[in-house]
Parts: structure tokens; C-alpha cells; sequence
């Protein structure tokens, strides 16, 4: 598709806006992409308070809970009751999930790079694109509601699995479940905040495909993208195509919770405590096959865009092209459909049919080929590069070590007979932080440090960011790595104190060390935060590429204006010409028509 | 896309400014129909995914035999309202690609009405099964005897029934929303066109919410017969 650019700016001049225009109810996409990104950021607070909760109670069981220990009710003594407990682990993973990692990738980072890397003015439906984001405070507001009411948020995992979450509550009882205090009017909210989370969600990826496939600038074709945009395509089709499957059984969940339907409730009935329910018809396994139908693809909507952007960032401080640019394509999309098809490895331990177990086993021991791929191919460009180690870089780098580990803990998990034993263990939960915290976040940290001077028209201090990041890499991996040696060790998740079983009492002293590391994790995020907002007011102007990248974004100012471009941008040549040999400077933009010859994609 | 250089004065005020031209406009604006209606598919298909696993897991006849409580003709004769407000869309299409306002006006309201009348069927239906205890709940089933012909049906297979109306309720109310979501689209549009000459002076926005309008129907063509013919 080739498009006009007759267009000058002149022709789309456009009028002052007010202030709540322009920054609070904004179409512009970069706007929203850094509203985005500031909900992420205060929301990664929120969660990594929960986290520290989670690792004070895990670390010293019986301890008294400093500042808001004095906050629960005298009946506990400062310490967290099981209810409670249930409630932090509950909640620091959902808004882990939906409030930070999801929100920053595609919401903050797609926002943001989508036009610029395109070339285009505007993403295509910016009155959406705005109440993408709006959709999100709804959300925002039930989840924090939740704490504050009856029975405490929701508490039943963040896959909120029957029958225990969508217990109905009976009449006369107010919002009171029988199956435990959270997963009453808390876990009511919890569903009503995922369908707004979904709503925004899909609004969101209706914009990024349309616009990607319609808004490309003149001679930017599919193949002259850059990964980051390959990497938001697919997953903005993930999410078109899995999330209204979730939103479905939301409201499934929904009704049985609130007008006493039994989709998701046994067909004998079920008994807590002294309630009993009268028999039903449903099932409770169709929640999780429901469930993990959006929530696998999920997993790769959390991790698709954060290898985006990471093969940019690599390819540009390596001063090299990327090494196998089309197979780096063909990966993403094969992790993606793939990831269609492997829900059922989260079921192994639901009683499954064995012989459905083996299909869902082996197409999941297969994403590890295309994720290979993607790493031999980040290997690949990086070998022989003339490496900078800026801080971006290094987050970079850093995602690449750590989704290694991430990836080999997952092929354990995908053989039915090793998934058997190491269920529901700390093993898992040391996986999905290698995945999620040690990649993602690297990711999203590398991503920040590169693109924040696009964003600001700042740079950020090197020198903090490379204190933070040496940090925060001892230190989670100080966090996380124990776990899988206490997972294997069979040290069950989701417990509230198993310093009572004897069998675990020789890995308690490895949780202390777990916690207290994870204590000062989150401490070193302080030092991210302060050189954000100290680089935003006072950091050093930013010129318009500072990091010789190749990407259109970085030939407009910095920051963009409204409609991004002085004039419409024309491409040449492919995202990754950088270290050619015959030429003296060592990129070539792809707006760059003279430069050294137009190397075909390989 | 072919690559005008230039448009029109007239057309340059259809666009919107992050746009090169109204073909761009067009087809972004398809674009993003298309891939909400792909999204809705899935949204369909996970109910319907539930309420087939819970059939054909049924141990007993509880399905056929609340989908034989239904009243298959007037689900016809919904059926074919709603099939002929897609014919009277359709036709809306084209009278706004063709520039005749008036027949726009005429095929938009038709739409609208056909619409309304399915919505109208349906809440008599809906009025019907509340009044015959077809409602999940306590109630359920308790006037089921007065109307068979004497033969007691067992109390699991009433539960069972009651699923299947827990799916008949959820499955049409769900494509209800969906239908007054776009009636009142419908109508802002309608107003629209009697008002100025919305539609004709560019067809996109008729077209696009055609395609929302086809998919509800098309939505219908299978809770039909899910819903109403499947009593064997």
C-alpha cells in the first residue's frame, strides 16, 4: 500500500488546545502512551508492595507486620491473618498482570512507538485511543475499591478458580460468601475491573492493527517495520482474539456470583463450612479451559512486545544489523499462534485425559524452537558488535540472560511428568518472575531508557540508571533463583506459613534470604524513580538522535510535536543498516535516500 | 490503495486530519470494523463453547427438552424480521453509495423498525417463559406439569433444563444488548441523515456500522437454531 504525501504541515495545522485537552483528555497518542506509562508506574508500587507483604509473611511467619500491621483488626496482633494473606499474593498479581505489565507494553509502549515507528501523524482512531485509556480508571477504581471493602479484595489466586471464587453468595447474607471472606463483594470487583481492563484492552488492539496495517508512511513496508512494531502487531492480534474470551467468562462468573446461576459450580452442588449449595449443573473445569484460552496467550502478550523492542535496542548499541531479521519475525508469529493452542498445560494436574495432555505437551515443547531462534538471533547480532554499554543496553542484555533461565525453567513445566511433581510449587513461581519481573521488566526498563529522551526530550542519568540496573540485577536474581531450588525442594506455593511442616523447616532460612533481598529490590527501585523524575525537569536536553538509531521516530524532534512529523517521512531503506563497512558514518536512517546502498532484508 | 495525490476541497473536510484521504479514512475505518466484529466472534464463541460442553456432557435429555419449551415459530418470524432489517441495511449501503438521500432515509428507518420488532417478539417471548416459570431460579419449572400431557419429568432432568435456559437467557440477552447497542447507533445515524446530508456526502459511517449490523444478524442465524430447533 503506498499512500500520498502531498501533505504539508500547514494543511494540519492545529489549534491551541486547552490544558485539559492536551494533556488530560488527549487523542494524541504520545500522550496517552506516557498516561499509560505513569499508571504503570505508580501501579508497580502498588503491586510491589503487595509482593513485599507476600515475601514478609513468607519470610518470617509468625512476625508482626511494620506500619500497616497497626491498621488490621486488634484480633490479629499486627499479623496478617490467612484471609489476608490470600488477599496480597491474590492481588499482587493481578495488578501485577493487568495494571503494570500489560498497561506499559501495549498501552504505553504501543502507543508510543507505533506512529512514530511508522511514520505516521496519529494513530488511526485517536477518540478511541483516548477512551482506551479512560477505561482504565473504571478499572483502576473498583481494584483499589476492593481493599476497602467487606471481606478485603479478592482472594482466590488471580485465576480466580471456582468453585471457590464463583461461589454464590445466599440470600440474606449481604456479600458474604461461604467460601471465605475474599472472594465475596471482593471478588466481584476483581471481575468487574478485568471487564474494564478488557474493554480498554480491545479497544487498544483494534487501533494498533488498523493503524499498523493502514497508516504506514510512504515505502514502509511490512518487512522495513521495525521489530518492536512486528512484535506490537502480534500482539495486539493476541489480544483482539484471546481477551474476548476471558471477558465471556467474566461475566459467566458474574452471574453465578450474583444472580445464582451454576455455570461454573458443580453439578452435586457443594458444601463450606455448614452452607450448602443446592445442586447445580455446571462446570468447574470450563473456567480454567475458559480462562487459560485468554490467559496462555496472555503470558506472550506480556513478552512479545518487551522482544520487540529489545532487537531494536540490541541492534542499535551493537552498531550492527540485526542477525536474521525475517526469522526474528516468523519467530514472533510462531510463538503466537502457537500460543493459541497450548492452554491445556496449566490443566495437567486438573485430571485431564493423558492423551490430550501429550497434544498440549508437545506443542508447548515446540514455542521453544521459535523462542531459540530469537535468542541465537539476539546472540547473533550482538557477536562481533561494537557493543556500548549504555544503561539501555544493559536492560537489554539483561533480558536476553534472564529469559534464557525463564525459557529452560519452562520446557521442565511443559513435560506432563515433570509439571506433575513441580505444580503449584515455588519452581512456578520462580518461572513466571524470570519471565515476567527479570524479562519484561528489563525490557520495559531498557525501553524506557532508550525511548525517554524521544518521550521528554531528556536524557536520563547513565550513571544512576547503571546503579540501578547492577542492583536490581543481584538482587532479583537473588530473589528469584532461590525459588526454584526450594520449588524442586517441593516447597508448595500460596501458603500461608509452612514453618509448620517439619518436611520444609531446613528451606526456611533460603525464604528469609529470599525476602529480605526482595526488601531491598524494591528499595533500589527508588533510585529508577528518582532519576525519572530528576532527568524529567533537570535532566540534559535531548537532541533528536542521540543514540544514532536508524528508526523514524528519532528523525522527528524530540519531543514530537502534534502530528509527530514536519513532514511526512519517506523510507528507504529497512530498520537495521547500522556498522555498514563502506560508509563513514556508521547508520543510515531509514529516511536516508543517499547513503550506502539499499541492502535487500535478508 | 491508489495513491491520489490530491483530493477535492468538498472531500478534504470528510477527512480527519491524521488521514492523507478519505480512500485511507475508508479503509482504516473498515479495518477497525472488521477486527472488532473478528474480536466479537470469540466473545460469541466462548459462550457457545460453554453451552455445547454442557450439553453434550449431560447425562440426561434436560437440553432437548427445555429447547422444545421455546416457541420455534415465533423465533421464525423473528428470525425473518431480523433477516430483512439486514436486507433493508444492505439496501441503506447503497443508497448512500449512490447518493439517494430519501431512499437512505427510508431503508435506515425500515432497519430501525425491523429492529425494534425483533426486540419487541423477543420481550413477549421473554414475558411468555417468565409467566410458564421458565426463569432460573427457586421457581423454576413449578408450572411445567399444567402444560405436558401428564408425564412427571424427573427432577435432575428440570435441573438440567434450567441450564439450558440459564444459556437461553444469557446466550439472548447478550445478543439483545447487541441489538439495542446498535439501534441506537442506528437511530443517532438516522437523525443524522434527516437532519444534513449525513451518508450521502460520504458513505463510510453507513458502511461501517452495516457490517456491525450484519454481524448481529448473523450472530441470531446461530443462536436459532442452537437455541430453538436442536430438540432431538
Amino acid at each position: 500500500m503506498s499512500v500520498s504525501h502531498s501533505h504539508t504541515t500547514e494543511t494540519h495545522a492545529h489549534p491551541e488546545m486547552s490544558i485539559l485537552r492536551k494533556y488530560v483528555f488527549s487523542e494524541d497518542h504520545k500522550i496517552i502512551g506516557i498516561q499509560f506509562l505513569f499508571t504503570g508506574l505508580i501501579m508497580l508500587f502498588v503491586g510491589g508492595a503487595l509482593a513485599l507483604l507476600v515475601r514478609l509473611q513468607v519470610g518470617w511467619p509468625n512476625g508482626t507486620i511494620p506500619i500497616i500491621g497497626r491498621w488490621f483488626p486488634a484480633s490479629w496482633g499486627e499479623k496478617m491473618s490467612p484471609e489476608f494473606y490470600t488477599m496480597v499474593f491474590s492481588m499482587h498479581a493481578s495488578v501485577m498482570i493487568f495494571f503494570v505489565i500489560i498497561p506499559w507494553l501495549t498501552g504505553a509502549f504501543g502507543n508510543f512507538l507505533i506512529p512514530l515507528q511508522i511514520g505516521a501523524p496519529d494513530m488511526a482512531f485517536p477518540k478511541l485511543n483516548m477512551m482506551s485509556y479512560w477505561f482504565m480508571w473504571p478499572a483502576l477504581i473498583t481494584i483499589i475499591w476492593s481493599f476497602f471493602v467487606e471481606g478485603g479484595a479478592a482472594g482466590s489466586g488471580w485465576t480466580s478458580y471456582p468453585t471457590l471464587a464463583s461461589a454464590g453468595m445466599p440470600a440474606g447474607s449481604g456479600f458474604q460468601s461461604p467460601a471465605g471472606p475474599p472472594s465475596g463483594y471482593g471478588q466481584i470487583l476483581w471481575l468487574v475491573s478485568l471487564l474494564f481492563v478488557g474493554i480498554s484492552s480491545m479497544m487498544g488492539s483494534v487501533n494498533y492493527i488498523t493503524t499498523i496495517v493502514n497508516m504506514r508512511a510512504p515505502g514502509m513496508t511490512f518487512f522495513r517495520m521495525p521489530m518492536s512494531i512486528w512484535a506490537m502487531f502480534i500482539t495486539a492480534i493476541l489480544q483482539a482474539m484471546a481477551l474476548p474470551v476471558l471477558t465471556v467468562a467474566l461475566i459467566l462468573q458474574l452471574l453465578d456470583k450474583t444472580l445464582g446461576t451454576t455455570f461454573f459450580l458443580p453439578p452435586a452442588g457443594m458444601a463450606f463450612g455448614n452452607w450448602h449449595t443446592g445442586p447445580g449443573g455446571g462446570q468447574p473445569l470450563l473456567w480454567q479451559h475458559l480462562f487459560w484460552f485468554y490467559s496462555h496467550p496472555a503470558v506472550y502478550i506480556m513478552i512479545l512486545p518487551a522482544m520487540g523492542m529489545v532487537s531494536d535496542i540490541i541492534s542499535v548499541f551493537a552498531r550492527k544489523p540485526l542477525f536474521g531479521y525475517k526469522p526474528m519475525v516468523y519467530a514472533i508469529a510462531g510463538i503466537a499462534g502457537l500460543g493459541f493452542i497450548v492452554w491445556g498445560h496449566h490443566m495437567f494436574q486438573s485430571g485431564m485425559d493423558p492423551r490430550l495432555g501429550t497434544g498440549f505437551m508437545l506443542a508447548t515443547i515446540m514455542i521453544a524452537l521459535p523462542s531459540a531462534v530469537k535468542t541465537f538471533n539476539w546472540l547473533g547480532t550482538i557477536w562481533g558488535g561494537n557493543i556500548k554499554y549504555t544503561t539501555a543496553m544493559l536492560n537489554a542484555l539483561a533480558f536476553v540472560a534472564m529469559f534464557v533461565i525463564g525459557g529452560l525453567s519452562g520446557i521442565f513445566m511443559a513435560a506432563t511428568p515433570v509439571d506433575v511433581y513441580i505444580h503449584d510449587t515455588y519452581f512456578i513461581v520462580a518461572h513466571i518472575h524470570y519471565v515476567l519481573f527479570m524479562s519484561s521488566i528489563f525490557g520495559i526498563f531498557a525501553g524506557i531508557y532508550f525511548w525517554f529522551p524521544k518521550m521528554f526530550g531528556r536524557m536520563m542519568n547513565e550513571t544512576w540508571g547503571k546503579v540501578h540496573f547492577v542492583l536490581t540485577f543481584i538482587l532479583a536474581n537473588c530473589t528469584f533463583y532461590p525459588m526454584h531450588i526450594i520449588g524442586v525442594g517441593g516447597h508448595p506455593r500460596r501458603y500461608y506459613d509452612i514453618t509448620i511442616y517439619d518436611v520444609f523447616q531446613h528451606l526456611q532460612p533460603l525464604n528469609v534470604f529470599m525476602s529480605v533481598s526482595a526488601i531491598l529490590l524494591g528499595l533500589a527501585q527508588f533510585i529508577f524513580v528518582a532519576n525519572f523524575f530528576y532527568s524529567l525537569i533537570w535532566g540534559p536536553r535531548a537532541e533528536r538522535n542521540p543514540w544514532h538509531s536508524n528508526t523514524l521516530e528519532w528523525s522527528a524532534p524530540s519531543p514530537p510535536p502534534h502530528g509527530n512529523f514536519e513532514e511526512t517521512p519517506v523510507v528507504y531503506r529497512g530498520p537495521y543498516e547500522y556498522g555498514h563497512p563502506d560508509t563513514e558514518q556508521d547508520y543510515a536512517p531509514q529516511t536516508d535516500a543517499k547513503g550506502p546502498a539499499v541492502v535487500a532484508a535478508h | 490503495m491508489s495513491p491520489s495525490a490530491t483530493h477535492t476541497h468538498d472531500e478534504h473536510a470528510l477527512v480527519a486530519h491524521h488521514f492523507e484521504n478519505l480512500e485511507q479514512q475508508r479503509g482504516a475505518n473498515l479495518l477497525g470494523m472488521w477486527l472488532f466484529l473478528s474480536s466479537e466472534v470469540l466473545f460469541f464463541g466462548g459462550i457457545f463453547t460453554a453451552y455445547a460442553m454442557m450439553r453434550f456432557s449431560s447425562t440426561n435429555n434436560g437440553f432437548a427438552l427445555g429447547s422444545s419449551q421455546l416457541n420455534a415459530v415465533v423465533g421464525g418470524i423473528n428470525t425473518a424480521v431480523l433477516l430483512t432489517s439486514s436486507l433493508t441495511m444492505a439496501l441503506a449501503v447503497w443508497a448512500a453509495q449512490t447518493k439517494h438521500r430519501r431512499l437512505l432515509q427510508l431503508f435506515l428507518s425500515l432497519t430501525l423498525a425491523f429492529g425494534l420488532a425483533f426486540l419487541v417478539f423477543k420481550g413477549f417471548e421473554w414475558y411468555h417463559e417468565y409467566e410458564v416459570s421458565l426463569v432460573p431460579g427457586p421457581t423454576f419449572g413449578s408450572k411445567l406439569a399444567e402444560k405436558g400431557d401428564g408425564t412427571v419429568i424427573p427432577a435432575e432432568t428440570v435441573k438440567t433444563m434450567q441450564m439450558f435456559f440459564v444459556f437461553y437467557f444469557s446466550i439472548t440477552g447478550l445478543h439483545a444488548l447487541h441489538m439495542v447497542v446498535g439501534l441506537a447507533v442506528l437511530a443517532v445515524q438516522l437523525v443524522l441523515c434527516l437532519q444534513s446530508d449525513f451518508g450521502v456526502r460520504d458513505y463510510g459511517p453507513i458502511e461501517v456500522f452495516g457490517l456491525y449490523w450484519h454481524f448481529v444478524d448473523v450472530v441470531w442465524i446461530y443462536v436459532f437454531p442452537l437455541l430453538y430447533l436442536m430438540r432431538a
